[in-house]
């Protein structure tokens, strides 16, 4: 089921810088009321998202930030450790300096980490009727799809960011969600999520299963038979008669979850949604980023730019790396432990780092010339609190 | 050849493996979230799953010795004795140059202490442990050859 895939570019570029990605105006505008960050693993999705609602936040947005899997401590720091997929009020925010839209009291962030099982769990209940949905969550194939089915913590963010979505319009609790995709390639299927469901459910192998269980045995062709009778050999009679109970319980379920991820799919194309694909200046990073914008730009979806987060700070002067090398090879005959050599071999180093990822940004500024780009140097430290946080904002806003 | 899992301490262990002797967890790591790896272990040893070893990815290149660190973050590096050693090699160590110099060596002391510190933090684990450089060029095949040579190195396989 591969789509034919169209090829965004240039005929023909230089390399050459892309246009900068203003962050600020991005998330001042009251218009902007959803971002998406997505990108492979590693390259500081989670922190981009958190830095962007904290900023966004402490400017005046009412902001919830709604991650996948954050690193511990980072979640700790902003007080959602616990997985109960209810949105937390960060503590600790005070207002930027000449916010835009200072409020009375004190900015509002909230965070939640997604808990895909439980998501499942309450759209089944949303839509069933109480005796159908309990035997359904019960049902161990269930079980096993909805917390370990791939791609469905993909749905699943895009399912609550649907429901945060529309309580936020109904009770203007919130006025800016920040969304954090999980960190894979697939991060992206949740655009196919419609037809997936769809290919899913109407699948010739559900199809099977679904026939034995609306009837007696004797109503099914032999054909049908034949094909059961080998899968219980297979599988156990146990197993199958599980995945019949619940993909016929499923089948009546299917009508509202299509509707509903049609529903988050018209969300994410309109005006108000923003994208953004956030890479680190490396070659698989941003070779994953050129697939992400290509998607997107493929689906329509508004992408607002990339970010480069963790790039090498550039050094200061105009000592080149090769200079460098050979004052420090000379230093080296004369005394190997010298302070001046360390301190060449490091700016060598460094320079060397910073041109390889400036010649990367280059090349991915020549074949996608239209994406806006920020680029955030790394930080020495780790990332854990509202201060560090604070500090990426800052630096992802100078990008 | 033995049989490990190399795996990433977010990613779910498969449980059916605590059922093989030969299986042991390898958790792979950077210097900066070594707090992560902690965890896992405590997690891992918890569900009584064997612990193999922590391999620190991704080591910042040690061109600074301690004592060299100790006056960078102290700021009593001798910048006129530096200036003639830079000179001497032919390089003109103009202000600006030194300065740059500098900073990034503080910048580098900075993620040297970050590293020493989650090392101290590895030692308590009580399990044997690796380091792999980072690769200035980015890893390619040959990367991978000079990462296997030097875990064969530190002798784990």
């Amino acid at each position: 089921m591969t789509r034919t895939r169209t090829r965004f570019g240039p005929l023909a570029a230089t390399a050459s810088s892309a246009p900068d990605l203003d962050i600020d105006a991005l998330i001042d505008d009251p218009a902007t009321g959803i971002i998406v960050c997505c990108g492979s693993g590693g390259v500081g999705k989670t922190t981009t998202s958190a830095a962007l609602g904290l900023r966004a936040a402490e400017r005046g947005r009412k902001v919830v930030v709604l991650t996948i899997d954050p690193a511990r401590r980072l979640a700790q720091s902003m007080g959602i450790q616990e997985l109960d997929n209810t949105p937390r009020p960060v503590e600790g925010l005070s207002w930027a300096n000449g916010a835009r839209a200072k409020r009375d009291g004190v900015p509002r962030m909230d965070a939640m980490m997604l808990d895909m099982k439980r998501t499942f769990d309450e759209v089944v209940e949303s839509q069933a009727t109480p005796e159908k949905a309990k035997q359904i969550l019960e049902n161990p194939f269930y079980i096993a799809l909805s917390s370990s089915f791939a791609r469905t913590q993909e749905y699943m963010a895009m399912e609550k960011l649907g429901q945060i979505h529309q309580q936020a319009r109904e009770d203007q609790s919130y006025d800016l969600i920040v969304v954090d995709t999980p960190p894979s390639r697939s991060a992206l299927d949740f655009l196919d999520a419609p037809e997936r469901l769809s290919s899913f459910l109407d699948g010739r192998f559900i199809r099977l299963l679904l026939a034995p269980a609306r009837g007696p045995a004797r109503m099914m062709t032999a054909g049908v038979g034949l094909i059961t009778n080998a899968m219980t050999k297979i599988l156990g009679a146990q197993v199958l008669r599980d995945m019949q109970t619940f993909v016929t319980a499923f089948d009546t379920l299917f009508g509202g979850f299509r509707q509903r991820a049609q529903k988050t799919f018209e969300l994410l194309q309109a005006d108000g949604t923003a994208f953004l694909v956030v890479a680190a200046p490396e070659r698989d990073a941003l070779r994953e980023a050129a697939y992400f914008v290509e998607r997107l730009t493929e689906d329509r979806m508004p992408l607002a730019g990339l970010v480069v987060n963790r790039a090498s700070p550039a050094p200061v002067g105009d000592l080149s790396a090769d200079e460098a090398m050979a004052a420090a090879a000379r230093l080296r005959k004369k005394d190997d432990t010298a302070l001046s050599g360390g301190l060449l071999r490091l700016h060598a180093d460094r320079t060397r780092l910073v041109e390889r990822e400036a010649r990367l940004r280059e090349r991915f500024a020549a074949a996608h010339p239209h994406v806006p780009t920020a680029v955030v140097p790394a930080l020495a430290g780790d990332v854990h609190d509202l201060t560090g946080l604070r500090r990426v904002g800052e630096l992802l806003a100078e990008g | 050849m033995s049989k490990r899992n190399l795996t990433n301490p977010d990613a779910t262990p498969d449980w059916s493996l605590s059922q093989q002797q030969r299986t042991a967890v390898d958790l792979i790591t950077v210097g900066k979230n070594l707090q992560e790896t902690a965890d896992a272990i405590a997690e891992l040893r918890g569900a009584r799953l064997p612990v193999g070893g922590v391999i620190v990815n991704q080591v910042r290149p040690q061109d600074l010795d301690a004592d060299d660190l100790a006056a960078i973050r102290a700021d009593t590096v001798e910048v006129e004795s530096l200036v003639s050693d830079l000179k001497s090699a032919g390089i003109e160590a103009g202000d600006e140059v030194v300065t740059g110099l500098l900073a990034e060596a503080r910048d580098h002391a900075e993620r040297r202490a970050l590293e020493d510190a989650q090392r101290e933090l590895v030692r308590g684990f009580d399990v044997p442990t690796y380091e792999l450089p980072r690769l200035p060029g980015g890893a390619d095949l040959g990367g991978l050859y000079e990462l296997a040579a030097e875990l064969k190195k530190q002798g784990m396989a």
